[in-house]
C-alpha cells in the first residue's frame, strides 16, 4: 500500500506548486480543525463503541470502556 | 461521592473565569488598534481563510463539554485547557489538562424483567475492628446495592467518576522535511489510572506534496474497581478475587498524505493495536433465564478475553471549493473479538460574513457483535469461557447529527462551538425466544446530547 502511495505521490501532474498552497494552508482546510471539540468527539465514541482510533492513536486514557 | 449542584457550579465559574479574563484583556487592544492586526485578514473573504501558520505565537485554548444521556442516564461535564508554542524555527511545544465529572445511570448487563431486580456488587474480605475478617458489607455499611422496578432496563445508578489527566507533546523538526513528535499522557479516576508515551516521525516528499508517517503508542492502565475485581463468571454478590489488574496497550499508526489538487487532500491511515491485561468490565453483569419462562433467574460477572487486537483503515478528505470545505471521512475496523465496523463522516464548511462560520456535519457507524456476546444465558446449559452482554460489544448502528460553528471575534481571539445529537440503533425484540423473553426489550443502547463551547487565544 505504501510503495502504491508514494508512487501516486511522484506523479508530476499531481500536487500543488509553492505558490499554489494558500488554500491548503487555511484554517478550515486543517485535518483537525477543532483539536478540542474532535477530542471531546473521540472520547464519547470511545466510551459507547466497540471500535476506536483510525484518525490517531486509538486507546482512550479513561476507564469507560 | 456524588457530585453536587453547587462543586459543578463552582467549577464552572472558575473556568469561565479562565475563559474570560484574557478575552477582556484584548477586547480593549482590538477595539483599540485593531489596524496592525487585521490588514492580512481584510485581504482574505473570510477569517477562515487565513493560513493556520502562526509560528512565533502562544496558542490558549480552552473548552467545555457537556454531555446528557436520555432516560437520566449518564451525565458528564468535561473541561480541558492547553498551551501551545509555536516556535519560529518550526517546533511546537504543548501542554493540555482535561477534567471529567461524570454522574447518572449506566446499563449494568442485565436484561429487564417482570419482577423487581435486586442488584449487589461483590463482597470484599476486609480486616474488621477485632481484626477478623469479614465481608466489607458486614463491616462497614457501604453498599452499592440497589433495585430496579418491573419492566425497567437495569442502570447501575451508583455511577459515578471524575477524571483528571495531563498531557504534553512536543515536534520539533530534526532535518529537512523531517520532524519528529514526542509526548506523554497521564489520567486518574477513582477506579482506573493510565500513563502513556507516543513518538511519530513524519517525513515529506514531493515537493511537500505528500507526507508520510509512522507513529507509535503505548499504554499501561491500571484498573481498581470500588468493589475488587469480582469472580468472573461467578455468582453476583459473590467475593471479589483482588484488588487491581493490569492493561498493556500497544498501538502503530502508518499514515499517508496526500496533496491531489491546490485545492484537494486525502489521507490514508493504517492502526494496529494489541492490548494484554484486564478487558473485563468489572461493573456488568449477564442475567441466567430460566428456558421454560423466559424470566431472568439470578447474574453473574462478566468475562472477557485477555487479549485483543485490532486494525483499522482510515480515509479522510479535505476539499475546498471557494471559501467552502467538505470534510469527508470513512473507516473500516475490525479486532479479534469478531467485531466489524464502518464508519461514514461528511461535513460542509459554511463561511459566514467576514468572520463566522457553520458546519453542518452527520456520522453513521454500524459494528458487528463480539464473538461471546450474549443478551443472557441460559440456567441450563454449560458456562461459556467468555461472555458479556455490554451493548457495547453488541451489534448496533449508530447517527449523529451535528453543527460546528466559530467565530473569530477579535484579531487574536476565536470562540467556538458543537452541539450534536447522538442516538445508537439495534434490535429491541426476538419473537423466537422463549417465554416472556419474546417480548422483553433486549436493547440497551443510549441516545445522547453534547454542547460544547471554546475560546482560543492567540498571543503573538
Amino acid at each position: 500500500m505504501l510503495g502504491a502511495a508514494l508512487s501516486l505521490g511522484g506523479c508530476a501532474h499531481m500536487g500543488a506548486e509553492p505558490w499554489q498552497r494558500d488554500v491548503l494552508a487555511r484554517k478550515s482546510m486543517q485535518l483537525a480543525r477543532e483539536p478540542a471539540i474532535l477530542s471531546f468527539d473521540e472520547h464519547t465514541y470511545f466510551s459507547k463503541e466497540a471500535a476506536s482510533g483510525g484518525r490517531s492513536f486509538d486507546g482512550g486514557g479513561c476507564g469507560c470502556n | 461521592m456524588q457530585l453536587t449542584e453547587g462543586k459543578v457550579a463552582a467549577a464552572l465559574s472558575l473556568l469561565a473565569a479562565g475563559l474570560l479574563a484574557p478575552m477582556a484583556g484584548h477586547a480593549q487592544e482590538a477595539s483599540g488598534g485593531t489596524d496592525a492586526g487585521v490588514s492580512a485578514p481584510q485581504r482574505a473573504p473570510n477569517a477562515y481563510d487565513e493560513t493556520a501558520s502562526e509560528p512565533g505565537t502562544l496558542v490558549a485554548d480552552s473548552a467545555v463539554l457537556f454531555y446528557q444521556e436520555d432516560d437520566d442516564r449518564v451525565r458528564a461535564i468535561e473541561a480541558e485547557a492547553g498551551l501551545t508554542w509555536n516556535r519560529s524555527n518550526g517546533s511546537t511545544f504543548s501542554i493540555k489538562g482535561t477534567f471529567d465529572a461524570l454522574t447518572g445511570a449506566t446499563p449494568n448487563g442485565a436484561i429487564r424483567s417482570n419482577s423487581v431486580e435486586r442488584f449487589e456488587p461483590p463482597q470484599q474480605r476486609a480486616k474488621a475492628a477485632d481484626g477478623e475478617l469479614c465481608p466489607i458489607d458486614g463491616c462497614t455499611s457501604s453498599s452499592g446495592t440497589y433495585t430496579i422496578e418491573p419492566g425497567k432496563l437495569p442502570v447501575d445508578k451508583t455511577f459515578h467518576d471524575r477524571r483528571y489527566a495531563v498531557d504534553v507533546g512536543a515536534t520539533v523538526p530534526v532535518a529537512e522535511g523531517l520532524k519528529l513528535s514526542v509526548g506523554g499522557g497521564y489520567s486518574h479516576e477513582f477506579d482506573f489510572t493510565s500513563r502513556s508515551v507516543r513518538t511519530t516521525l513524519a517525513k515529506e516528499l514531493f515537493r511537500k506534496n505528500t507526507t508520510v508517517s509512522l507513529g507509535f503508542n503505548y499504554e499501561y492502565d491500571t484498573i481498581r474497581p470500588y468493589f475488587g475485581i469480582p469472580d468472573a463468571l461467578g455468582d453476583m454478590g459473590s467475593y471479589s478475587v483482588g484488588k487491581s489488574r493490569l492493561k498493556k496497550v500497544y498501538n502503530v499508526v502508518a499514515g499517508f498524505t496526500q496533496v491531489l489538487t491546490p485545492e484537494w487532500l486525502v489521507q490514508l491511515n493504517y492502526s494496529y493495536g494489541h492490548s494484554t491485561g484486564y478487558h473485563t468490565d468489572p461493573y456488568k453483569l449477564i442475567s441466567l433465564v430460566d428456558r421454560s419462562s423466559g424470566d431472568p433467574f439470578f447474574s453473574l460477572y462478566e468475562r472477557r478475553p485477555f487479549e485483543r487486537n485490532r486494525h483499522s483503515v482510515y480515509f479522510g478528505s479535505k476539499l475546498a471549493l471557494g471559501s467552502f470545505v467538505t470534510d469527508a471521512s470513512a473507516r473500516w475496523y475490525r479486532d479479534s473479538w469478531g467485531i466489524k465496523s464502518v464508519t461514514f463522516a461528511l461535513s460542509e464548511h459554511v463561511p459566514i460574513g467576514r468572520s463566522f462560520y457553520l458546519e453542518p456535519g452527520v456520522r453513521w457507524y454500524h459494528q458487528t457483535q463480539a464473538n461471546f456476546f450474549r443478551y443472557f444465558l441460559y440456567l441450563d446449559e454449560p458456562t461459556p469461557r467468555m461472555a458479556s452482554s455490554d451493548s457495547r460489544l453488541s451489534r448496533f448502528g449508530a447517527w449523529t447529527l451535528g453543527l460546528r460553528g466559530g467565530a473569530k471575534v477579535a484579531s487574536n481571539i476565536e470562540v467556538y462551538g458543537s452541539a450534536e445529537r447522538y442516538w445508537q440503533y439495534g434490535l429491541h425484540f426476538d419473537r423466537t425466544l422463549p417465554g416472556n423473553l419474546a417480548t422483553t426489550d433486549l436493547f440497551s443502547g443510549s441516545k445522547s446530547i453534547s454542547v460544547v463551547g471554546g475560546v482560543r487565544v492567540t498571543f503573538r
